[in-house]
């Protein structure tokens, strides 16, 4: 396992740098932490578009974007996230190691750029850039729009709403409401970039670098003293709540189905082991339960999914099939369930579960970027990611835990959208 | 093991053809925890314009066959492939494409005990008629899935608009009719022509040792099924189009949808074949990606509201350019981009910006090489279609001149058009 060497940037940043010499490529990922708020995600989600696309140097879409490229086809991207009370925006960048193109001055470039996207925008005493501004917030718009054309992400997002107030961080959609999109202006996103840098942030590092010669160029760029340090929790169980089976009828072939069960296991608990390898031993492969008998046994669907959020103690099952099939598919989903808390759980499907999850866990040190979000996601939970403790905790998971899990799982309720009300 | 080792770029490859005439290719990545290996069948759905001579009569192979003959070979004595793989924790799966059909599995642990079940997948063919009743119910299920995701659908009907002979205007999971005639007889028969050891190569990628590969891959060695010769597929197709425009609905969609096809001259050699791909992919890149010359211009004019995307189709006999946009502005996002592939129209790229695209190539090409699932399916991606050496790629782009993108861009040009317009209720 990589080590990592932790430097502070300030009052409450830090930098975090990891090598390894496996990589083509070194990357480079900034976070900021905010405060949730459902409006963040909707004004956030067109900032982001905006300093991804511009900045004082290179300002128009075209411009930035060959600049972009001319690093060698060097890869930008912000992203936003959000759990429960934490609000998060990640800036990265991902370019060739060096030694491929005999240019050395490339890493210092790409920094520059980093830091150039966040703290030198394409902003004045008028704001925004009128055209951009308008192109990013209308691509958005679309984004918005779309996202519900794929029935199965449409019914889950209607029965998660179910369970908690609209404006929750649970119930609301990663790209945000049209609503408030539609009514953002250049200075809501103004106030808003205001907020991003003077949040506090992490940096994370992978690839193979001169170790000193990394942390002074990150220092030159980003050693920052006027961040806001807050307390957040990244996870909360959402109460019980049974509700009323969804209908929505559509002429489509083939109906949607997500089922919802409360699973009260949250990150913090110890037992997230048991319901994660629980997850598995249900729905999580090709030889997972359900799999097993609702599309080999039966032949009622080509494929058949499983969430498990352990940030507020929710399950989901999601599957796709005949209208007509779904009381049989509700029903042997639920058969299955109450045959595992019965004790009708094998070795062999509790061995491969746990195989699957520390496999998993392993290689995320295969990737540049699964590394540094491990230890991220870690982090938001104030823990220190130790993949040997890890992979112990799952080891030691036993048949009864799993079944002590399961008896948790409390049927709340389904949504479907079919040709015909079921 | 052949050794060849690409010194640039840090990479080595082994290459080996076995007694059985199979061959296999080691993609080495020391340092990785993950192991990976494709098998690769030279049959995909493209194939199903051949006939087999089943019970002395000749029969055209059904449109599907191929993708539901990968879903049978996860039966291996009765007993599903997925499970053995499971026991060692790996993951499985396979995928059926227009000249291929690929099995594969990655795994942390236990290569040789997952690789050993990888060629008993494809070593014989073992299906009841009531298991494969079953699986047309599943097959089904997932070809109405298809039917109602929004890019299938427009990129199914727009073949099928664009092409009368060629059987890209098939779909590669069949029609539920020809899914339902599928039987036993036929799916045994494809499997001794066409998944005989010779017909076959296997793709591993990891931290394997290559004399210990070749050692176990000798003593599990593949049985030679048929000696059946397997002529080169050639489809003769009319340079026009079927049908010049069309509309299609989807009850579920918010948003009007298009996809407009270029359906270019099918280039014959493949060295010329594989330049013009890598042409059209920088002249589509210049104009129409993030950085493009048209991007942020046709943004702010509003004639379009988001990145037109585009995907580039080269195979057997095939070549051709799909637009794909959102919004109800259909006739001035073609018209626009009918003006872009005008004949008349000058079209120019500096040296710079020639070379700059180069320089971004090369970089994105060496980066994709760095995971061992990534470099492995991009293996195997180009496998039967490019004649280049995969990781030669990058100097075959060094080479390329301004006057091959100027030759392209006269292909684009020439090319015949169709639309295809999907729209909610």
């Amino acid at each position: 396992m990589n080590k990592i060497k932790n430097v502070s940037l300030g009052r409450c940043n830090h930098l975090y740098l990891s090598q390894t010499k496996k990589f083509k490529s070194i990357g480079i990922k900034v976070i900021y932490k905010l405060k949730y708020n459902y409006k963040n995600i909707s004004y956030f989600n067109i900032l982001a578009k905006y300093l991804g696309n511009c900045t004082k140097k290179y300002p128009s879409i075209e411009k930035c974007n060959q600049y972009i490229d001319s690093l060698y086809g060097s890869n930008v991207g912000i992203k936003t996230n959000f759990s429960n009370d934490l609000f998060t925006i990640s800036f990265f960048i991902n370019f060739i190691n060096p030694k491929y193109v005999l240019d050395e001055s490339l890493i210092e470039q790409a920094i520059i750029l980093l830091h150039d996207l966040i703290y030198d925008p394409l902003m004045d005493e008028n704001g925004l850039d009128e055209t951009i501004f308008e192109i990013c917030k209308n691509n958005c718009l679309v984004d918005v729009e779309s996202l519900n054309e794929y029935s199965l992400s449409y019914v889950y997002n209607k029965v998660k709403k179910e369970f908690c107030e609209a404006s929750s961080a649970m119930a609301m959609s990663s790209l945000g409401s049209k609503r408030v999109l539609k009514s953002a202006t250049k200075q809501n996103i103004i106030s808003y970039y205001n907020k991003l840098i003077h949040a506090p942030f992490d940096i994370y590092v992978n690839g193979e670098y001169k170790l000193k010669k990394m942390e002074n160029l990150i220092k030159k760029y980003f050693l920052k003293k006027n961040c806001r340090a807050f307390s957040y929790s990244s996870f909360q169980l959402v109460p019980f709540k049974k509700f009323n089976p969804i209908n929505i009828k559509c002429d489509v072939q083939q109906a949607s189905l997500v089922i919802a069960y409360h699973l009260p296991v949250l990150l913090d608990d110890e037992k997230q082991y048991a319901a994660k390898i629980l997850r598995v031993i249900l729905c999580g492969t090709l030889s997972s339960k359900f799999n097993k008998v609702i599309r080999e046994r039966l032949g009622l669907c080509y494929f058949i999914n499983s969430v498990y959020s352990s940030s507020y103690g929710k399950f989901y099952v999601m599957t796709g099939i005949e209208s007509k099939n779904a009381s049989k598919v509700l029903e042997n989903v639920q058969k299955q369930i109450e045959a595992v808390c019965k004790g009708h759980l094998l070795n062999k499907e509790l061995k491969m579960a746990t195989m699957v999850l520390i496999n998993d866990l392993k290689s995320t040190n295969d990737t540049l970027f699964g590394h540094i979000n491990m230890i991220e996601n870690y982090h938001q939970i104030n823990k220190e990611f130790d993949l040997t403790k890890e992979i112990k905790k799952y080891k030691s998971v036993s048949k009864e835990q799993v079944i002590e899990v399961c008896k948790l799982l409390t049927y709340c309720g389904y949504g479907v959208l079919s040709k015909e009300f079921l | 093991m052949k050794k060849i080792i690409y010194k640039n770029i840090d990479e080595v490859v082994y290459q080996v053809t076995l007694k059985n005439n199979m061959n296999v290719i080691l993609l080495y990545k020391p340092n990785f925890i993950e192991k990976t290996a494709y098998i690769v069948s030279k049959f995909g759905h493209f194939d199903s314009i051949r006939k087999i001579n089943l019970n002395g009569k000749e029969v055209q192979i059904p449109w599907g066959a191929a993708h539901f003959l990968e879903h049978r070979m996860f039966n291996i004595n009765n007993q599903d492939a997925s499970d053995l793989f499971s026991k060692f924790g790996a993951y499985c799966n396979a995928y059926t494409t227009y000249e291929k059909t690929t099995y594969f599995f990655s795994c942390q642990s236990h290569f040789y005990e997952c690789l050993k079940i990888l060629l008993e997948m494809v070593d014989s063919f073992s299906s009841t008629d009531e298991q494969i009743n079953k699986e047309k119910s599943i097959i089904i299920q997932e070809a109405k899935m298809y039917q109602e995701e929004p890019i299938h659908l427009l990129t199914a009907n727009i073949f099928d608009q664009a092409y009368f002979n060629h059987p890209i205007n098939h779909e590669v999971i069949g029609t539920v009719e020809t899914i339902n005639q599928i039987n036993k007889e036929e799916l045994s028969e494809i499997f001794n022509i066409f998944y005989n050891p010779a017909n076959l190569t296997l793709v591993v990628a990891g931290d394997i040792l290559p004399s210990q590969l070749e050692e176990f891959l000798n003593k599990n060695l593949l049985k030679e099924k048929s000696n059946v010769i397997i002529e080169p597929l050639k489809i003769s197709e009319p340079e026009k189009v079927k049908k010049e425009m069309s509309t299609i609905y989807l009850p579920t969609i918010n948003t009007t949808r298009f996809a407009f096809l270029f359906k270019l001259k099918a280039i014959q050699d493949a060295k010329e074949k594989d330049k013009m791909y890598f042409c059209y992919n920088f002249i589509l890149d210049y104009l129409f990606s993030d950085s493009g010359k048209l991007s942020e211009k046709w943004l702010s004019e509003k004639i379009i509201s988001t990145l037109l995307e585009y995907s580039i189709y080269s195979n057997i006999d095939l070549d051709c350019i799909i637009f794909y946009n959102i919004g109800e502005e259909i006739d001035l996002v073609v018209e626009n981009i009918k003006k872009v592939f005008n004949k008349n129209q000058e079209f120019t790229m500096s040296l710079k910006e020639f070379e700059d695209m180069k320089k971004c190539y090369y970089g994105r090409t060496i980066k994709s090489y760095e995971t061992v699932g990534g470099l492995c399916s991009n293996f195997v991606y180009d496998l039967y279609t490019s004649c280049n050496d995969f990781f030669l790629e990058t100097q075959e782009v060094r080479s390329l001149t301004l006057n091959d993108i100027y030759k392209a861009y006269q292909n684009i040009c020439e090319a015949v058009t169709t639309l295809v317009v999907l729209r909610g209720d």
